[in-house]
């Protein structure tokens, strides 16, 4: 069903890449291609992909109950224990001995390569993002259909927890999605085109002049980020503090993105993959109807990683999917 | 269907990847709304499911809200059967606002949609006017007939005819849309790639209708080609034929989901199956007509609407390519959806145009030939060269397309009612039996009863209804209004409650395309919802003597009953019987009040004083002439009382016993309205009250007629009682008594009582 839009793609070129598209992006021999881990893994659903140096951790699970894998795209992966009735895991940072893990209803969590320590906020939204710089996090989150009301930005200083005062034009958000760090502030993303930058007390709105909700932030270089998001048609922007450059649209919402290099991932509704390389900007053949949540690169950097699962649906249990190809420059 | 043989030989298409059948694919019907001739019987099961599920009107208690603008599908895909479009009356805007940054934020449905609504669910009647409105897009609800079957249409195929960056250099771009992944299809810019996700997003829009997403295996036709499941992105067994989605919730008190999934799917086998209306017979076709095809062809208007476009179930005699395209500032509503920008609109099928004026996506035109002459952008050539064909090649081409099935419906009739005259006896038909003159003139009143009015036969550029039936077809036309079409009476009161007046004392509901909608100053206004009743026997109680009435009244309450009852005596000798207030006296008024404040039509002023001798519209006064008058007159006082069942009889006892006959009269003069037709007072705290511009006080009304009470719902005078019980157990003031009686009723007899009024 899904076809390859080239009017579409050539616009869609990364900054940095070259403007040529590769004539072979259909070619059989260099079409890449999934292989499937789990297409109906009954786990759950996986929302996070993440490699530490030594391992890829895959987090997500039941509303009721979250899950982590921990393990690697072609050995496989295992649960690695949470407490029993931790709710549904939505995000993980960190490194395999200062793992910090956000999850629905305010759940934060933190391995110290020994034990979980308990972080979590007395609040109904569910933290959907955080990352962890140094002995540092920042945990954002929103409402969601199990709860929760107003977007949150929650910061850890290494004692104690405290609630960070919003921009006023961003102040009745909903949700903020994730959050980044780009070496030399956070940057924070959310629904509605919210984007906001600062030392994690004194925020920048960033005016993007979109609506669609931006799901997913990462900083491939100092100073640099770049943006993905959208539903039903998806958004990807590059920039600094000086301006995001939002490209035109692509063809389904994108939830996750990954970097080797210059070359990106992107992951999105119903198991949408979009590569961008140097040469070429090529779409995945879809191999699950699956939402693809998040995309990382294993720890050796060769191979792309995505996982998804049916959480935006109504359905009781979830399932995930766990896909990985061959990094082919 | 031997026209589009013939019309696509030599039809230069892209067969796509499926390689899909090249006959005209069977998809005609005979009868508008039924299925396509392919539906097995199962499937035909689930279809009638739907059709019925398209019927439902949805009520506060069961989801309705909290805020919407119709209480069913069909109330706005209506015209000329359910799965139709709509007249002008239904038209609706999506609203922006602009964020800090120059976003243009929704500022709709819960805050989250596009869509303005005007009504919310009781006790609050009105959605406040939104504050900043940057802008406002006009929507007419389009027609449902074959739309679903664009689902069996490959994306290979809708991409092989886009031509983004105009490399043929024919003027003529065409892009894709997209959701999802996948090519849209669905909507005035291609902006849904799922009808399930496309019916969702308007039962929410439009109703406030939670769904949770729909995963849905459709199932098997004798036909492997007519599987829809087959084009589900991957081939499971538990196909999921629709995009992923998060549930919709809203605030209402009514758990979500709001509908079933069994009538979701249900409702999604009626819209994907509704067949085509059957396009004239080559046979039948004139010179002229095919000539104008020829001319179609030759002015260009088949690079966008292409006669035929590939699908698996055959060809699909659409006239379009489902790509979009830019249409020029002047058609441009500023609203991107996905890849559509402000000014791009989907090429919008042409099968059975003619039944569905006003055209375009605003509605802004009423004639096809109005239509034409608005293209631009991309089409703006075509429509040059529209504008250098002599008279008789433009009608050639009109007469064309009228061939595309469908009878042409100009003034957007209702179908039953050209088609099906009620008889006498019929719920809808004369009381009286007719002479062939009589029968005659009853037909024409109803055809100007359904029949739409437009700008140039006086319609308000602020209105109501652009039809007397728009508010009175339930459960027949001339019955009464549902819960959507109530009309919004304001006023303003202080905080030491004193009443004032406004110059105008309705909320217009909808204006003409070349307005915006009013808005108003919310401060200290209050809002009154008032249901349109029923006009069945309206012509008897006109004919109650007046002397009848007023031996009833007793407002001094002289005989110590509890029950005052006062005649609305609108002068010294008028006697107002009309109306929720009787502020109006006779049927005539209250036909040219119902003109001139719901539509904005005068008549002459020696006939009434509820009409005006001019209302300061672009339009000539009196706007209807006295002979369509007369007709129309005709029509509503000929119409007959509703129909008492068989066992109307039992329990008028139990009526009497608790009270309920002492306002409502089983009759007067022989007419058994069960109404006094006097004013009562119905208690301080029922409801917050518009003062009226008749005498009666704001908690006066008159006694409603209990006549066919069962099939008008929702109950009182602002619909704010969803059952009869509800309805019984609100009244208060002197209507006290009664609720205390029926409070102390067994169950039993509290239903007994109820099952009797289901027979009136």
């Amino acid at each position: 069903m899904f076809a390859v839009a080239h009017g579409v793609l050539t616009i869609l070129m990364h900054v940095g890449c070259s403007n040529k598209l590769d004539d072979t992006s259909n070619d059989v021999d260099t079409q890449p291609t999934w292989t499937v881990v789990e297409s109906a893994d009954p786990r759950g659903a996986w929302l996070r992909a993440f490699s530490t140096e030594n391992h890829t951790w895959i987090v997500g699970g039941q509303p009721e109950q979250g899950t982590i894998l921990k393990g690697a795209p072609i050995s496989g992966f295992d649960v690695f224990e949470v407490p029993n009735d931790t709710p549904l895991l939505n995000w993980a940072d960190g490194s395999d001995d200062n793992l910090w893990v956000g999850g629905l209803h305010g759940t934060i969590l933190h391995w110290n390569g020994s034990e979980w320590t308990d972080h979590s906020q007395d609040i109904d939204e569910a933290i959907w993002g955080l990352t962890v710089v140094d002995n540092e996090v920042m945990a954002v989150g929103g409402t969601s259909r199990w709860g929760g009301d107003i977007g949150v930005v929650y910061h850890w200083n290494g004692n104690e927890w405290t609630s960070l005062p919003l921009p006023p034009e961003l102040s009745d958000v909903s949700n903020f999605f994730k959050v980044t760090h780009d070496g030399t502030r956070y940057w924070v993303i959310g629904a509605s085109g919210s984007a906001m930058f600062g030392e994690g007390d004194n925020w920048t709105a960033v005016p993007t002049g979109i609506t669609q909700d931006l799901i997913t932030i990462i900083s491939p270089e100092i100073d640099q980020v770049e943006i993905v998001g959208g539903r039903g048609t998806g958004v990807y922007a590059t920039g600094s503090v000086d301006g995001l450059n939002f490209q035109d649209p692509i063809i389904a919402g994108i939830n996750g993105i990954a970097h080797i290099d210059n070359s990106r991932l992107l992951v999105g509704e119903l198991g949408y993959g979009l590569l961008l390389q140097e040469d070429r900007t090529v779409e995945i053949p879809a191999v699950t109807s699956h939402i693809l949540h998040s995309a990382t690169v294993s720890t050796d950097s060769t191979h792309w990683i995505a996982v998804g699962g049916n959480l935006a649906t109504s359905d009781d249990t979830y399932e995930g999917s766990i896909l990985y190809m061959e990094n082919t420059p | 269907m031997i026209l589009w043989l013939i019309a696509c030989t030599g039809e230069d298409v892209n067969t796509g990847s499926t390689q899909p059948n090249q006959d005209i694919a069977d998809i005609f019907v005979e009868h508008l709304g039924q299925p396509i001739p392919a539906l097995s019987d199962s499937m035909r099961t689930s279809y009638d499911d739907g059709a019925e599920v398209m019927q439902h009107a949805f009520t506060p208690n069961t989801g309705l809200g909290p805020t919407f603008n119709a209480d069913s599908c069909a109330s706005c895909h209506q015209m000329p059967v359910s799965g139709g479009s709509a007249p002008r009356y239904r038209d609706f805007w999506l609203i922006k606002s602009e964020r800090w940054d120059g976003a243009l934020v929704n500022v709709g449905t819960n805050g989250e949609s596009p869509v303005r609504n005007l009504y919310a669910t009781p006790p609050l009647f009105h959605v406040p006017t939104v504050d900043d409105v940057s802008l406002y897009a006009r929507r007419s609800t389009p027609p449902m007939f074959g739309v679903g079957l664009f689902a069996f249409v490959d994306d290979d195929t809708i991409l092989s005819m886009a031509d983004p960056e105009d490399q043929n250099i024919d003027g003529i771009s065409g892009r894709a849309n997209y959701e999802k992944g996948e090519v849209g299809r669905f909507g005035y810019k291609s902006q849904a790639a799922s009808l399930e996700s496309f019916n969702r997003g308007a039962i929410f829009n439009q109703m406030g209708i939670t769904s949770n997403p729909l995963f849905y295996t459709f199932p098997e036709l004798d036909d492997q080609a007519w599987n829809l499941s087959t084009f589900s992105l991957i081939n499971e067994a538990k196909a999921q034929v629709a995009a992923l989605d998060e549930p919709t919730i809203d605030d209402d008190g009514i758990s979500d989901p709001e509908i079933s999934n069994q009538d979701q799917e249900d409702l999604l086998i009626f819209s994907t199956y509704i067949g085509v209306p059957t396009p004239t017979p080559l046979s039948e076709r004139t010179d002229d007509s095919l000539r104008g095809e020829d001319i179609f062809s030759d002015i260009g208007c088949t690079d966008c609407h292409r006669p035929t476009i590939p699908s698996a179930i055959g060809l699909l005699p659409a006239y379009t390519d489902l790509l979009l395209h830019d249409m020029g500032d002047d058609l441009g509503d500023g609203i991107q959806a996905g890849f559509a920008g402000g000014n791009e609109f989907r090429t919008q099928p042409l099968w059975g145009v003619g039944l569905h004026p006003p055209y375009l996506h605003d509605g802004r035109a009423d004639t096809l030939q109005d239509a034409i002459e608005w293209h631009g952008g991309e089409a703006q050539h075509s429509r040059d060269e529209w504008l250098t064909l002599s008279p008789l090649e433009q009608q050639q081409v009109l007469e064309f397309l009228g061939d595309l099935g469908g009878e042409p419906n100009a003034q957007n009739f209702l179908n039953d009612s050209r088609y099906t005259i009620p008889e006498q006896g019929e719920m809808g038909g004369p009381r009286h039996p007719l002479t062939d003159s009589e029968k005659a003139t009853f037909n024409r009143g109803l055809e100007l009863f359904d029949g739409n009015f437009l700008e140039e036969d006086g319609l308000n550029p602020l209105f109501n209804a652009d039809s007397c039936r728009a508010c009175h077809q339930d459960p027949v036309i001339g019955g009464a209004g549902g819960i959507d079409v109530n009309v919004l009476r304001v006023g303003l009161r202080d905080e030491n409650g004193t009443y004032t007046s406004l110059d105008a004392n309705v909320f217009a509901r909808v204006v003409l395309p070349t307005h915006l909608p009013p808005e108003y100053e919310m401060d200290n206004l209050i809002i009154e919802s008032r249901q349109p009743p029923s006009l069945l026997g309206l012509g008897e109680i006109n004919e109650i003597s007046t002397e009848s009435i007023v031996q009833n009244a007793d407002p001094d309450d002289l005989n110590e009953d509890g029950i005052s009852g006062r005649a609305s005596w609108l002068t010294e000798d008028t006697l107002g019987r009309f109306g929720w207030k009787a502020q109006i006296p006779t049927l005539q008024d209250f036909v040219a009040d119902a003109l001139l404040n719901e539509i904005g039509v005068t008549i002459h002023p020696d006939l009434s004083d509820f009409t005006v001798v001019d209302d300061l519209d672009t339009c000539a006064d009196p706007e209807l002439p006295n002979t369509e008058l007369n007709d129309l007159y005709f029509y509503v006082q000929e119409l007959a009382a509703p129909i008492r069942s068989s066992n109307g009889t039992v329990n008028d006892g139990i009526f009497v016993e608790t009270g309920c006959a002492k306002c409502h009269l089983p009759e007067i003069d022989g007419v058994p309205l069960y109404s006094d037709l006097l004013l009562h007072d119905m208690g301080g705290d029922l409801h917050q009250l518009v003062e009226q511009e008749s005498n009666a006080l704001p908690t006066e009304f008159r006694t409603p007629p209990l006549w066919g009470i069962a099939s008008t719902a929702p109950f009182w005078h602002d619909g704010s009682a969803e059952t009869l019980r509800e309805a019984i157990q609100s009244h208060a003031g002197e209507g006290q008594s009664s609720v205390d009686h029926f409070n102390q009723m067994t169950l039993e007899d509290q239903q007994q009582l109820i099952q009797f009024l289901e027979s009136l």
